[in-house]
């Protein structure tokens, strides 16, 4: 193999890819990116068989052919070398790869291409088209209610669902759940299928075109594929029955509050820092007839407490709730106000953008006596 | 400004609340333990000392050394109560209160000279107040700092009062053995005694290089302690690391349907206390000592907090079924670890959690109203009760 391309696209391409590497792995062949050169083009792709990713890009072929290289290093020279055109040819013989760019020369030695799974580009019965923006808002909004909780392994995905124009995401680890919903503009076939949260957090941080852009999802029996520009990846699917969500958002409440955003993150993320370390840290939240009272108590360290006015409508409540629960939904809400809703001390409550019904957050309280 | 430290400690506390409460007990040598032959000493009256009775004896010792004596189980659920009042007594005094024991603890009284006369008006009137209002005695030490206070309450026991005032901390210290001092345990004691270190004397002469070399790092704090300096807070409301319950049994059990009836009765006890308490917890350890004395744990960490009985018995079994049971089981633990206030996280899609919550709540209730042996398992019935 001999290719010449630009550092620019490759390294675009290197930093694509690198995510699907394997780190800890008993197969050393999937520490590395298989570089395919042919036609104009050069294919990177990684994998490490719960995740694939392949990259495109544009090269100046003087010699077709494919090797694999160490990922790590590869991808550490890549963004260090100097000049714009960076030329890779391979030799047989000795089976190294020489990377050359202006006066910084390379010589890495190579892992066995024939060794390495290859990805085929995907194929499927079931196709279906979404805009990159609708697809990246979707997991944005919900993908960080996912559980890490490996025991259980429904919670650490979150759920795709399209049927017919409607496409929706839900995520929860069991204590909270978010769920966003959007239009495709078109009807489609359904779908129902759990991806895992990683895999998708890793989709929109590299999908970044500027203008709204189509994914197109391959469905198969247990992966799923997505295409875009010159990449694609392919992901396992979480195996398992998602359970109804539906049947957690409350139909109904008895107690509902307007608030500022802004006012009441700022509020609930200054007491929260009083709210003991860990993986648990309660605050309060007491509703009164004008008011949201915040507070928490942490033995070891004091206590903090703030008010911020609003309007509460219906009954008076008091309830505590794991504070990283509360901060983390208000980031991802970017209308001025929000509807907080709740019933009892015990039962769910649910924080809203005003004036959008695509958006819910349902969140448990925590039990203190 | 001056600290002072009050250590307050009851004298022979369970012992002295039964012969409080029976006239027929007082002035007579009297044992509070366990009282099967497996029992152990948990007090022993000022009388049955003079035997050579003390807590911690195994109880066939004890019976060896006092024949004559008189045998009484722990009643614990009486000595809470005397202990509650006898904090609220302490918290009269000061805002800062470290209870160490049902019995025992340190009171914080720094600069309170505008109140009372002296540190040591404060604990004659503490003295006084347990006298007056709960017919027991206590046993005060009044120094700088919590080391020497609680030495100093050893002084004079039992009914005593020792105050150590500043300048006099070495020289109460110095004939003391080594082995009374915070930290110096067992095999630190050899350490020392091989260094030719017998009295906290010597140990605050002796260049603290050398005990480092021999010690460690625990050497700069004995070192302190040893000149009599301490710089340990007093601290109210010392948060609990864990919650558990372990049992002895009278004769060694055998079968794997007696460890679950022993497990269930241990994890209806621990779930009881966590609520009480109000704490909540993830880790659960299960220690079993075998016929042969050969002592294992073994815990599994949930994925969510929990405070009820049925998920802790659960685990508890899951564990157990995991330990080769080669021999006779002498005694099981349940603990519960990793806690935190309050009760567990609500579930979205458990809709047994918010049963299961309304059943305790209502479950405590009764325990609360009318007793512990109310409502219990069936399987626990055989005249054994909770506790």
């Amino acid at each position: 193999m001999k290719i010449s391309c630009t550092k620019e696209q490759l390294n675009h391409a290197v930093q694509t890819v690198q995510k699907a590497l394997a780190t800890k792995t008993p197969m050393p062949i999937l520490t590395g990116i298989y570089l395919s050169a042919f036609e104009d083009k050069l294919e990177l792709q990684a994998t490490n068989y719960e995740i694939g990713i392949s990259c495109i890009i544009e090269a100046t072929i003087e010699e077709p052919g494919t090797v694999v290289i160490s990922g790590r290093y590869f991808q550490e020279l890549v963004r260090k070398l100097p000049g714009e055109i960076i030329e890779i040819s391979s030799s047989a013989e000795d089976r190294t790869i020489q990377i050359t760019s202006n006066q910084a020369q390379f010589n890495l030695l190579s892992l066995p291409a024939e060794e390495f799974p290859v990805l085929k580009k995907p194929t499927s019965d079931t196709v279906i088209n979404v805009k990159d923006n609708i697809l990246r808002e979707l997991i944005k909004k919900t993908v960080f209610a996912c559980s890490t909780d490996e025991s259980r392994p429904i919670f650490t995905g979150g759920l795709l669902e399209i049927n017919q124009h409607e496409v929706n995401m839900v995520a929860t680890n069991t204590h909270r759940l978010a769920i966003k919903k959007d239009h495709l503009g078109h009807n489609t076939d359904s779908i129902k299928m759990i991806i895992p949260a990683k895999i998708l957090n890793e989709l929109a941080r590299i999908m970044i075109s500027d203008v709204p852009m189509d994914v197109t999802i391959y469905c198969q029996k247990n992966q799923v594929s997505f295409a875009f520009d010159n990449i694609y990846i392919i992901s396992r699917l979480i195996e398992g029955q998602f359970p109804d969500y539906n049947k957690v958002i409350p139909p109904s409440f008895a107690t509902t509050i307007t608030i500022d955003t802004h006012a009441f993150m700022d509020a609930v993320e200054r007491v929260s820092l009083l709210a003991r370390d860990g993986d648990y840290n309660i605050i309060k939240l007491a509703f009164k007839n004008d008011c949201v009272i915040i507070t928490s108590n942490n033995p070891d360290i004091g206590k903090a407490c703030e008010t911020v006015t609003t309007t509460v409508q219906g009954n008076e409540v008091e309830i505590a709730f794991n504070a990283k629960y509360v901060t983390d939904i208000l980031k991802n809400i970017s209308s001025e106000q929000l509807i907080f809703s709740l019933n009892t001390p015990l039962s769910p409550a649910s924080i809203k953008p005003i004036d959008d019904e695509t958006y819910n957050y349902i969140i448990t309280p925590v039990r203190t006596n | 400004m001056q600290r002072w430290i009050i250590h307050i400690d009851m004298d022979a506390f369970f012992a002295a609340v039964e012969q409080r409460d029976n006239e027929a007990l007082r002035g007579k040598p009297l044992i509070v333990g366990g009282i099967g032959n497996r029992g152990v000493v948990a007090t022993a009256s000022y009388e049955a000392r003079r035997f050579g009775v003390h807590s911690a004896m195994s109880m066939v010792e004890a019976r060896r050394r006092c024949p004559d004596g008189n045998f009484v189980p722990c009643d614990h659920a009486k000595y809470n109560r005397v202990s509650v009042e006898l904090q609220r007594i302490f918290s009269e005094f000061s805002p800062v209160v470290e209870p160490l024991s049902l019995d025992e603890a340190f009171l914080d009284v720094t600069g309170m000279e505008q109140l009372y006369a002296s540190p040591k008006e404060i604990a004659v009137c503490i003295k006084e107040r347990i006298e007056s209002e709960l017919h027991l005695t206590a046993s005060a030490g009044v120094a700088p700092n919590k080391f020497l206070a609680k030495l100093a309450s050893e002084m004079k026991k039992p009914n005593g009062l020792f105050v150590v005032y500043p300048g006099e901390e070495e020289a109460m210290l110095r004939d003391l053995p080594i082995t009374s001092m915070w930290g110096v345990g067992k095999s630190m004691a050899q350490i020392l005694k091989n260094l030719g270190i017998y009295t906290i004397g010597q140990l605050a002469q002796t260049n603290v290089a050398l005990l480092v070399k021999h010690c460690g790092q625990m050497a700069y704090k004995i070192h302190a302690l040893a000149h009599g300096q301490d710089d340990r807070p007093v601290v109210a409301d010392l948060e609990p690391k864990s919650i558990g319950n372990e049992l002895t049994f009278p004769v060694d059990i055998i079968t794997v349907s007696q460890i679950e009836t022993e497990l269930l009765a241990l994890a209806e006890k621990v779930g009881w206390r966590l609520r009480q308490y109000d704490y909540s917890g993830k880790t659960i350890t299960i220690k079993v000592r075998f016929a042969s004395f050969k002592t294992i744990t073994r815990s599994k960490t949930l994925s969510d907090y929990t405070q009820f009985d049925d998920v802790l018995y659960n685990v508890a079994m899951k564990i157990c079924h995991q330990i080769p049971m080669g021999e006779g089981v002498r005694l099981l633990g349940l603990t519960v670890s990793n806690l935190q206030s309050g009760g567990g996280q609500l579930s979205l899609f458990d809709q047994q959690e918010d049963k299961r919550a309304a059943m305790y709540e209502t479950i405590d209730k009764l325990r609360n109203r009318f007793g512990a042996g109310i409502v219990t398992k069936g399987r626990l019935i055989n005249g054994k009760e909770p506790k």
